[in-house]
């Protein structure tokens, strides 16, 4: 009459008898466990690692700010040419203050009397636009470049690596600064001219991550049994190795992001650019603001450079974070 | 290898001249208009056709541009660069009067910034999550995302406008030695005062050329730190790692000797990449501290449309830049045993 546990001949049994009598075996899985095997899709596995990066969260909020801002730029003041008219201070450079909230919390410039808000606030339309676009250009390309330099190597890969050595061989600055002296004439570039020439020469570098990241890959176990079973060269490509390069393309793009908009900066800096009045810039406000330095206006200058570096600061959090979450190899936990 | 290397460099002709050819078609892009007017400056004006034929054919816009180019193409090779037609000065003359001041600042820079980079992404990716760790990485990406000209014009504000106001002492930031000494830094007279004045020169060029060194470096020292920490981080899952711990080697052995040299491979082809970026970098960081050096000559040169210094400037770059492809193709293969040239 021992007890009528089945298990018990086998192995030591860990399971709970009560009072009753009532047999309760021990509970592996509880409840929470059983969610956590439900199986995840893909994008969640993504958005759970995305979420764990801290500095992300923080990046991806500054960034729905400073897009939320471009596009109420209207709204939040009177406007780059508005507000001249309503301005109550007396003529001069004013450090930030509290008075016509908001118009004046980061004070108002010397040249033609603008508050600093209304250039940021206008400059961040300028900056993301151009960002945005010139990186998702020169990725596309540069990726699709980089993949079929790295993938076929030999020949093809020479002919591309020459190609992409010309373009990387011009340097992109200097030409940058000789196309404005020559085409701008005094006048400056458009942000459609200069989006274009950052992706003509944005490519480049990033076809040559792409491609070294290309020629490991295609050196890997997996890539030589895709091709022994007769998958065609393009499949393998987009399928099978383009999902793991998935990691730089993205980080690629966010640097890209980042570097044009700081270069696009640097060309209005150097008055190279697109002009002020009439289409205001974080980098045409800090070139107004240097004459101005030794003065010791520093809320022109730390403004809308401030701004200018958090959104760079952002996208990068938000590249790492992607960086992270796009690893395959890295563990959810 | 020798075989490689010949391959290479008979690849770079061609290279070169295409990038010749396109940058004195874009600098001849609008020649009249440019180099003309810039030449015959403004308020003046040219009185007879025969004058400005003249003007025309000293600047060698009487010939279509193709022939023009060829000209040019070989006056280059004979080491003629062009003349400014601003100030008629040979554009070889004017940078190497320049070329001091820019070594100064892009010498130095490029050491402490690949020396620090390199160290600090080994030792953050060796003690991930740590303290160290996250503070650098906090700080890398501060600096990552400043851009040059505005982290020079904060340096400015804070320790050469408000600490002088404040404490009375700062740091200058225009030029590379005291304006009282009226001695231009590169020249003859200056080498010769710099002889006998050698320890309060040496101190006053270190004090001008502390911002602008800084200003110049920070992004590389954030890039390429944070490059390597991840390049390190990547070898360190590898499984030969995992397999080089399991059998018991001395971690000092893994990390220096398996890890270190593999993940160091991106960083050597980096740094062929990261040269035009302190090219760039070195004309911005001109500008901002008023260093007269190449960059300094390049930027004059583009805002008054003077076309020959434009394009000897953008071809002697283009030209650094091929080379340093060329070198980093073959130190890629120095250092990785697993690419071999055939």
């Amino acid at each position: 009459m021992a007890t009528q546990n089945p298990s018990s001949a086998q192995f030591e049994d860990f399971g709970q008898t009560n009072s009753t009598g009532t047999y309760t075996p021990v509970t592996i899985l509880g409840d929470e466990d059983r969610l956590a095997l439900k199986p995840l899709s893909q994008v969640e596995l993504y958005w759970r690692r995305f979420r764990k990066h801290r500095f992300a969260q923080i990046g991806s909020g500054f960034m729905v700010f400073v897009i939320l801002m471009a596009i109420a730029a209207p709204l939040i003041t009177p406007g780059v040419n508005a507000s001249t008219m309503n301005l109550n201070l007396s003529f001069g450079s004013h450090p930030p203050s509290l008075s016509n909230f908001p118009d004046y919390i980061f004070g108002t410039t010397d040249e033609l009397h603008y508050s600093v808000l209304d250039l940021i606030t206008f400059g961040a339309r300028t900056s993301l636009i151009i960002g945005f676009f010139s990186a998702l250009l020169s990725v596309i390309v540069g990726t699709l470049v980089g993949a079929v330099a790295g993938y076929f190597g030999g020949i093809v890969d020479n002919i591309i690596m020459r190609i992409t050595d010309i373009f990387l061989t011009i340097p992109f600055f200097p030409l940058l600064i000789s196309l404005s002296s020559i085409l701008g004439h005094g006048s400056g570039l458009g942000p459609g001219f200069i989006i274009t020439i950052f992706a003509i020469f944005g490519w480049a570098g990033i076809s040559r991550v792409i491609r070294s990241v290309f020629l490991s890959l295609r050196e890997l176990e997996y890539t030589e049994a895709a091709k022994s079973v007769g998958i065609n060269h393009f499949r393998i490509i987009v399928r099978h190795l383009i999902p793991n390069a998935i990691s730089p393309i993205v980080v690629t793009f966010t640097l890209a992001f980042a570097a044009n908009i700081v270069a696009e900066s640097t060309l209005d800096f150097l008055g190279l650019g697109i002009m002020f009045p009439p289409t205001a810039t974080w980098g045409n406000a800090l070139a107004s603001a240097q004459g101005d330095i030794a003065n010791g206006d520093w809320w022109w200058t730390l403004f809308p450079g401030l701004f200018l570096t958090l959104t760079v600061l952002a996208t990068s959090f938000i590249g790492d974070g992607l960086r992270d979450a796009l690893d395959v190899r890295s563990k959810i936990d | 290898m020798l075989n490689y290397t010949i391959r290479r460099l008979l690849i770079a002709i061609p290279v070169f001249l295409a990038l010749t050819f396109i940058t004195f078609a874009i600098a001849r892009w609008n020649p009249d208009g440019g180099a003309l007017s810039a030449y015959i400056g403004p308020g003046h004006h040219v009185e007879t056709t025969a004058q400005l034929n003249a003007i025309k054919a000293r600047l060698g816009l009487n010939v279509p541009w193709f022939i023009a180019y060829f000209y040019w193409l070989r006056n280059l090779f004979q080491g003629d660069l062009g003349v400014s037609v601003l100030t008629h000065e040979p554009v070889l003359r004017a940078l190497g009067e320049r070329l001091p001041a820019t070594l100064l600042l892009t010498v130095p820079a490029f050491v402490f910034q690949e020396t620090l980079a390199v160290t600090l992404g080994i030792f953050s990716a060796l003690r991930k999550g740590s303290f160290f760790d996250e503070f650098f990485s906090f700080i890398a990406y501060a600096f990552f995302a400043v851009p040059t000209f505005w982290l020079g014009l904060v340096l400015i504000i804070i320790l050469g406008v408000e600490l002088p106001s404040m404490i009375g002492w700062g740091l200058p930031f225009n030029g590379i030695l005291n304006v009282r000494l009226g001695i231009p830094f590169g020249t003859p007279l200056f080498w010769s005062y710099y002889k006998t004045h050698f320890v309060s020169t040496t101190l006053d060029i270190i004090g001008h050329m502390i911002m602008p060194w800084f200003t110049l470096m920070a992004v590389g020292i954030a890039g390429d730190s944070r490059f390597m920490r991840g390049q390190m981080l990547g070898v360190l899952n590898m499984d030969y790692i995992r397999t080089a711990r399991a059998k018991g080697l001395p971690s000092r052995i893994i990390v220096w000797k398996h890890s270190v040299r593999n993940a160091i491979i991106p960083i050597v082809t980096n740094i062929g990449l990261t040269i035009p970026g302190l090219i760039g970098g070195a004309i911005i960081t001109e500008q901002i501290f008023g260093i007269e050096g190449t960059g300094h000559y390049f930027i004059e040169a583009a805002q008054s449309e003077d076309y020959p210094v434009v394009i000897a400037m953008t071809v002697l770059i283009g030209g650094l830049v091929i080379l340093f492809n060329i070198l980093t193709d073959l130190t890629y293969g120095l250092v990785d045993p697993r690419i071999r040239y055939d």
